[in-house]
């Protein structure tokens, strides 16, 4: 029985057989991985076998908020979604915020499991501890916006909030996402995981709000995290007016706004074309997440030109950059467009621009045709052209079909050379940092476990300058590999399991005005949490436990990985960024040569506690009560020391 | 020598101009530079940097290197150099 943060239930959907059940929310699960992230990671390890196709009705998709979510604590409506991806093969975790991660909680669940395959399209209705099956026949075609506003319509109540896919996820776009509102589950294709199963949308509403096991605890500490908001300079005053678009300024000043498929960082700068100035006269109002106070999420229009009247949420600082510093487009308003589009057909914006710089920089180097890209001049700075590709990709049409799956993939259809320009890591593409001059940002790229993905342990102290731990040099390798591991813990110890929005975390609880944090005053901040998590579910997390709680998480999703054949081989750069230095601008010459990386993933398997081929060592799996891995790695071949 | 001010956010507006090229003696370290601009654009504190280091108010590059990786506000300027002050900047 739960006291309190937990819903106490798990609703298990077999689309095959059209059959929901209700069980329990097993208590040991709770305890060993609290939720969200942690939840998502141990039941793909335990349910999807090695070498599961992700398409395969044997893949399952776990939307797991936490234990937080849906009760008064700010910032704590947030989700994940985990699968095995299908555009890396490795876990594919994508994290949302918005309303949905809270209304699933008050429809009362902890965790909702998607298994098997429907025969025709269907969409599920999660209300108040009951699950319905309807079908999605009407609306399977439809873009999201329109599948939402259907659902609701049909449900007769527009308290109801979605997650659906568009027509990229129907049509198993590698690039295709999960979208709220608008709001996306983004990267990993996990949107043609649901396509593949004919899940159109899962609708959820209800008053089942998670009870707080000890009040008077839980609110001592709300206050006091609310209160650090409040005394923070910049949360309310800067990231309420200008959200993440002020990263275009800083990145581009740091000289690691990469552009044109990370060929030309330093060169093309855009920032009075589409930094957060150039976006700011375009604001209609703010968005916030549930129980958000500082609503970063704005809504933005096109006021003129030729997209003018295109309305977006967004775009955020990533988005930005990938239809922006990577295809070379300084149109604004272009930008506003492609992001609509994404969200509309339910493709990740990330992936989808990172893909389009890809092949524009095959079509500047002759390495393809006009006639191959059906007389599209894809050349760098050319919007019309990235627009109308977004639309093709979303279709499978003529060279869309090519890109639809991501870069890495059309690279291999390609050929031809053009494999040297996939900026990928473990088949993802890399998101909008320059990492030969941001180090321990770039080895979490090269180690998280999704693949090049900055939110599984995003070095704030490179980017944000928050002295938290330490105070470091960007450029400086030195010490990295023990940062990036603190990183990518206190992601999931803080932010993907409780669930916490990782902003809020990074900036409002951790940063200080000290000149950095002494270990004990970490500690007291991972307290903050640690007491937030205790008193709503009566469930005492010492702050030890979530940091081990956090790299639990993290191993057991590299065990996943181990076992789909990922090894260290897949944990370094694009070739470029270890070959090429930075050309031009703040970080010239910056590159992370492969010896670099060699010295810096030695460390990092080290302080892991892993072997030098990334391999966790038993004793360290056994440290983290995961023995049972131990051997199911032994089993597959991999000695363990 | 010359050097420009770079302002972002919220300082911008104050100012009312993202960049000021500033005409200034050889030899001026930070520190001089931010006397100089207080005395000109008093909207912009630049004292409670020096007070505080970056983590109070604002965020200080100089050609994009955080000071602390350089000399401080110590750190002598040359001409052509690049100052850029942000706001606190999260997310991302």
């Amino acid at each position: 029985m739960y006291q309190g943060g937990y819903t106490g239930r798990t609703a298990w959907i077999d689309l095959t057989k059209k059959t929901a059940s209700i069980e329990p929310t097993d208590h040991e699960l709770t305890r060993l991985f609290m939720g969200g992230a942690g939840f998502g990671v141990k039941l793909l390890y335990d349910l999807v076998q090695p070498g599961t196709d992700p398409l395969s009705p044997d893949n399952v998709l776990v939307f797991a908020p936490g234990p937080l979510t849906g009760t008064s604590a700010p910032c704590s409506s947030r989700i994940t979604v985990t699968g095995r991806s299908p555009l890396t093969g490795a876990v594919g975790m994508a994290t949302s915020g918005g309303q949905f991660p809270a209304e699933m909680k008050f429809s009362g669940f902890d965790i909702i499991v998607v298994q098997g395959q429907a025969t025709d399209p269907v969409y599920l209705v999660i209300e108040n501890g009951e699950i319905r099956f309807r079908s999605a026949k009407k609306i399977w075609g439809a873009n999201t916006t329109d599948c939402q506003l259907f659902i609701k319509q049909e449900l007769r109540n527009h308290n109801f909030r979605v997650a659906c896919i568009g027509q990229a996820g129907e049509r198993q776009s590698l690039t295709a996402c999960i979208i709220n509102e608008r709001r996306a589950m983004g990267r990993k294709g996990l949107g043609a995981v649901m396509g593949a199963k004919r899940l159109k949308a899962i609708a959820v509403r209800g008053d089942c709000k998670p009870a707080i096991a000890e009040p008077p605890r839980f609110q001592a500490e709300r206050q006091q995290l609310l209160a650090r908001f409040k005394a923070h300079p910049a949360l309310y005053s800067e990231f309420s007016r200008y959200g993440t678009s002020s990263l275009i300024d800083l990145t581009s000043e740091m000289g690691i706004f990469p552009a044109r498929n990370y060929a030309d960082t330093g060169k093309f700068t855009p920032i009075e074309q589409i930094g957060y100035q150039a976006q700011a006269k375009d604001i209609i109002h703010n968005n916030p997440c549930h129980t958000c106070p500082v609503a970063c999420s704005q809504v933005r229009i096109a006021r003129s030109g030729e997209y003018q009247g295109t309305l977006t949420e967004g775009p955020e600082f990533e988005t930005s950059w990938a239809f922006g510093g990577d295809t070379g487009v300084s149109h604004v308003s272009a930008i506003y467009h492609a992001d609509r589009l994404c969200d509309e057909y339910g493709l990740d914006t990330i992936t989808v621009g990172a893909t389009i710089a890809f092949a524009m920089e095959l079509f500047e180097r002759d390495i393809l045709t006009i006639d191959e890209t059906d007389g599209l001049e894809l050349r760098f700075g050319n919007h019309k052209a990235m627009i109308e590709m977004i639309h093709r990709i979303a279709r499978r049409q003529g060279f869309g079909e090519v890109l639809a799956d991501g870069a890495l993939r059309a690279s291999q259809q390609i050929g031809r050379g053009s494999e040297r320009y996939v900026m990928h890591i473990k088949g993802l593409e890399l998101p909008g940092y320059d990492v030969r001059a941001a180090k321990a940002q770039g080895l979490n790229y090269a180690t998280a476990f999704t693949g090049g993905d900055h939110n599984r342990g995003y070095a704030f102290q490179e980017i944000y300058g928050v002295p938290v731990p330490i105070q470091v040099d960007r450029c400086d390798p030195e010490g990295k590999p023990e940062l990036t591991m603190w990183n990518q813990v206190m992601e999931a110890a803080l932010c993907d399991c409780p669930t916490f929005c990782s902003f809020m975390i990074s900036d409002g609880l951790l940063r200080d005005t000290e000149q950095g944090m002494s270990k004990e005053l970490s500690e007291q901040r991972v307290g903050t949490v640690s007491e937030m998590v205790s008193a709503a579910t009566a469930i005492e997390f010492s702050p030890s436990e979530l940091i081990l709680l956090g790299e639990r998480v993290n191993t057991l999703a590299r065990c996943f990985n181990l076992r789909e054949g990922f090894s260290r081989k897949d944990d370094y750069l694009p070739v470029r960024l270890s070959e090429e230095p930075i050309p031009a601008g703040p970080s010239e010459g910056y590159l992370t040569s492969r010896e670099e990386q060699d010295g810096l993933l030695d460390q990092y398997y080290e302080v892991y506690g892993y072997d030098q081929r990334g391999v966790p060592t038993r004793e360290r799996l056994r440290r983290l009560s995961l023995e049972s891995v131990a051997d199911d790695l032994e089993a597959l071949g991999l000695d363990l020391e | 020598m010359k050097v420009k001010l770079r302002c972002f956010g919220g300082i911008r507006t104050a100012v009312g101009s993202r960049e000021i090229i500033l005409e200034v003696p050889e030899q001026i370290t930070l520190h001089g530079l931010f006397r100089l601009v207080e005395s000109e654009y008093p909207q912009i504190p630049l004292s409670v940097y020096e007070e505080d280091g970056f983590r109070r108010r604002f965020r200080v590059l100089i050609n994009g290197r955080d000071t602390f990786t350089l000399q401080g506000t110590d750190t002598v300027l040359v001409n052509g150099d690049i100052v850029a002050v942000f706001p606190l900047i999260v997310g991302g």
